[in-house]
């Protein structure tokens, strides 16, 4: 009778521990990790974007763009890809198409994810 | 006269029989009494009361002694230029116990089956159900702090669990959003001594987590 109450208490203690298997959360994101920027020998500049995915249940992230847009300009600087499952990391460089962006001009760098967007705001150096 | 002769007679009788009890009263007197101890009756104010093992220094100072564990997963890098570096990894860590609350269901009927952070060893490994919460750090590609609740069952196989118990539980933790992981163990030594595998199959950089668990009380 003691081992089977035993045996039963186990048995639901089981149950309980798969359910929880149900509780993963299966949200996607991508979080900024850090952010560089340099100027190439070209004059252009470079902004180097370090990134992590997390997933729930460990699988891929999805599409996710990484966008830097130059104060001085016109057109932002674009990177889309679905490369990332949970746990990468990485680091996406953007370069700027011109080449006369004035030190201390304003940089502002986005990822979104579906509708979730993050950014950082950076300077041009020298 | 008869009647007469008859009531002295048996006057005479009494007196004799009289006088030979008196004769064994004073022969019984001449007897030491035995040395007898009586036990006094026992005090029904008092009750009795279970054992309730309360935290102590030494409980706390036993409590600091960590366990160490290897993180093995992987994490893949992809590089600004595209290279993918994508190696498994390991890292050391160290892991921290405590048991809120347990229910052990091996322990004599007459004790309570119920413990609060201190737990005889005897009451968690003879068959127990715990509210757990571990405390670890993991180095390497880690590199963070990690809290762990959980509920564990240990069930005893040989000698009631002192000779050799396991395990089988699950934890959540967060780490980049929430994270369900699962551990099997088996014990020696009435639980002093024990090997941990942790997995969590949906979560790469802390894939498996083996753990030496060093533990008393």
């Amino acid at each position: 009778m003691r081992v089977a109450s035993s045996l039963t208490v186990a048995s639901s203690l089981v149950a309980g521990v798969l359910s929880l298997g149900a509780c993963d959360d299966t949200g996607a994101s991508l979080k900024i990790t850090g952010a560089r920027v340099h100027r190439a020998g070209d004059a252009r500049v470079v902004v180097e974007i370090d990134l992590v995915a997390s997933e729930g249940l460990g699988g891929n992230i999805g599409t996710y763009c990484t966008r830097a847009t130059f104060a001085g300009q016109a057109e932002p600087v674009e990177q889309c890809a679905a490369d990332l499952e949970d746990g990468d990391t990485k680091t996406v460089r953007l370069v700027s198409t011109s080449d006369r962006i004035s030190e201390g001009a304003a940089i502002a760098v986005r990822v979104r994810l579906g509708n979730v967007d993050v950014g950082r705001s950076l300077a041009a150096p020298r | 006269m008869s009647r007469r002769s008859v009531l002295v007679g048996l006057s005479c009788l009494a007196a004799g029989l009289l006088a030979g009890d008196q004769a064994r009263a004073d022969a019984a007197s001449s007897v030491p009494d035995p040395d007898v101890h009586h036990a006094p009756l026992p005090d029904t104010r008092l009750g009795y009361q279970p054992a309730a093992p309360r935290p102590t220094l030494a409980w706390a100072a036993f409590q600091l002694v960590p366990s160490p564990e290897i993180a093995v997963g992987r994490q893949r890098h992809v590089g600004p230029a595209g290279d993918v570096d994508a190696g498994p990894r390991a890292a050391f860590g160290l892991r921290w116990q405590l048991t809120p609350v347990l229910w052990s269901f091996g322990v004599h009927p007459s004790q309570s089956r119920w413990r609060t952070f201190v737990v005889d060893p005897l009451a968690r490994q003879s068959g127990s159900i715990e509210l757990s919460a571990s405390f670890e750090y993991i180095g390497g590609h880690v590199d963070r702090v990690l809290a762990r609740p959980g509920l564990r069952v240990y069930l005893p196989v040989a000698h009631k669990g002192e000779y050799l118990s396991v395990s089988l539980g699950t934890s959540v933790y967060a780490y980049e959003g929430l994270r369900v992981a699962y551990d099997v163990g088996a014990y020696i030594l009435a639980g002093t001594l024990g090997f941990q595998m942790t997995v969590a199959p949906a979560h790469a950089p802390l894939a498996g987590i083996a753990t030496v668990r060093l533990r008393y009380f």
